[in-house]
């Protein structure tokens, strides 16, 4: 990476931060521009619905299960042969527990689930700045907070919306 | 000789699991799922140290654990029933709550990353892992009466009836004039106090807190919740199943029978060939993780 770009250098950032970039845009177009993408969306909305409008639900299914087991695989790429180049038990340290929370912080929406990954990814990164001021720990305090927050007003501003209108 | 060690090993791991589990059938016949406890042990862990390290006492660690189990299910419930938040999500969140906070508070009170000094447990200064140990600790009668209790409690008392009602069908136990906030709240704070005596068992047994020590074990607590089909005796013979597996491990070390990662996929393995329907069919409660409206 900083070949391409000389203010990546010395940082563990490397191609696949482009490669992740691309998934997303790749999962982007397939929910919202492909028909493959619109069944899975109708099926989440409202499987019955969705079986009654022609969808077969259970293909569905599989096929959503298999593509997101290869994108959570893609996850740990960007470690082991991207970083490290060798792998350590233990190396995704709770990192897939963490996803859950950025899709959710990102609403279920590929570009969200971008920027929320950044902010937490901010996060990680200025505990290691603040650590000589404050327990590096708190970070971790901070990220839950952060979560639960988002997972408490979710619901709330989504009502609020709904009786402005 | 060798079998009564196993049976001492098998009782000494059972214990938290026992706790975190029958704290889990409460939580989720009330409807909220209980992803925290691994969170609710941790904390409990902490607190119990604390408690025990500055009292000297290690029955004012019991209640210190029990105080910050419940404060963690308090906070869990909150958003979940008050903000109807995703139990899921949250869950998973005061886990990460309380391994960031209970490191932090690690450094600031014992200037430490990795564990607290020696507190004081149960049992004098016996060492831990012999069947002597055993004897002198309260919990482990504690553990299997609290099996009994919540038993009763779920099946024969007019709280249990409603915490069922509740988690089946909350709009009908309203409308009989049940507060189903209210029912939500007493589970996940006895839930959280349960759970996290199951912790505090680890660090007084211990005798020490170490940073991360739960180490999974919630998460096998709520397999055993659901191995155990939501029951309070069933799920207590999962743990013990569970606790079998892992000091029949034990005891086989010297022989390299199994490799020790595979003993640790037991209790996961078996929770998905029980939920995959493979052994009678695992019913969850019907209205588990869904918010009052």
């Amino acid at each position: 990476m900083s070949a391409l770009i000389p203010a990546f250098h010395g940082s563990a950032a490397n191609v696949i931060i482009l490669l992740a970039a691309a998934t997303a845009a790749v999962v982007g177009w397939y929910l919202f521009s492909t028909r493959g993408g619109f069944e899975l969306r109708a099926t989440g909305l409202q499987p019955e619905a969705a079986e009654y409008g022609g969808v077969n639900v259970g293909r569905v299914w599989w096929r959503t299960l298999t593509l997101s087991g290869v994108l959570a695989g893609l996850g740990g790429l960007n470690f082991v042969l991207g970083y490290k180049y060798y792998y350590e038990e233990g190396f995704a340290s709770g990192a897939g527990f963490l996803g859950i929370a950025v899709a959710i912080v990102g609403r279920n929406h590929p570009l969200g689930v971008v920027l929320a990954a950044l902010a937490f990814a901010t996060i990680s990164q200025g505990g290691l700045a603040v650590n000589a001021v404050v327990p590096k720990q708190i970070v971790d305090v901070l990220q839950a907070v952060v979560i639960i927050a988002v997972a408490a007003s979710v619901p709330e501003v989504r009502r609020m919306l709904r009786r402005s209108r | 000789m060798i079998f009564i060690a196993f049976l001492a090993q098998t009782l000494r791991i059972a214990i938290p699991y026992l706790f975190a589990a029958i704290g889990g059938v409460v939580s989720e016949r009330s409807g909220l799922i209980a992803l925290g406890l691994e969170g609710y042990m941790l904390g409990g862990a902490f607190c119990g140290a604390l408690a025990s390290y500055y009292s000297g006492s290690p029955w004012v660690g019991l209640l210190g654990a029990a105080t910050g189990g419940v404060v963690l299910a308090l906070l869990y419930a909150f958003t979940a029933i008050r903000y109807r938040a995703d139990q899921v999500v949250v869950g998973i969140a005061i886990n990460l709550l309380v391994i960031g906070l209970t490191r932090f508070f690690l450094r600031l009170a014992f200037h430490s990353s990795a564990n607290s000094p020696r507190i004081p447990g149960f049992g004098g200064d016996q060492p831990s892992g012999g069947v002597i140990s055993l004897v002198g600790n309260p919990l482990i009668p504690i553990g299997i009466l609290a099996v009994a209790l919540v038993a009763w409690l779920l099946y024969r008392t007019p709280f249990g009836l409603r915490v069922r009602a509740v988690g089946e069908h909350p709009a009908a136990a309203t409308s009989v004039g049940i507060r189903v906030p209210r029912i939500r709240y007493t589970a996940a704070a006895l839930s959280g106090a349960l759970a996290a005596l199951g912790g505090a068992y680890l660090a007084l047994d211990q005798h020490l807190f170490s940073a991360e020590m739960t180490a999974g074990r919630g998460f096998i607590a709520l397999a055993a919740v659901i191995f155990g089909r939501w029951d309070p005796f069933r799920a207590a013979l999962a743990c013990v199943l569970f606790a079998a597996a892992e000091a029949l491990q034990i005891q086989l070390q010297g022989a390299q029978a199994i490799p020790s990662q595979f003993v640790e996929m037991i209790p996961y393995a078996l929770t998905i060939v029980a939920l995959a329907g493979v052994v009678g069919r695992a019913v969850p409660p019907a209205a588990l993780g869904r918010p009052v409206e």
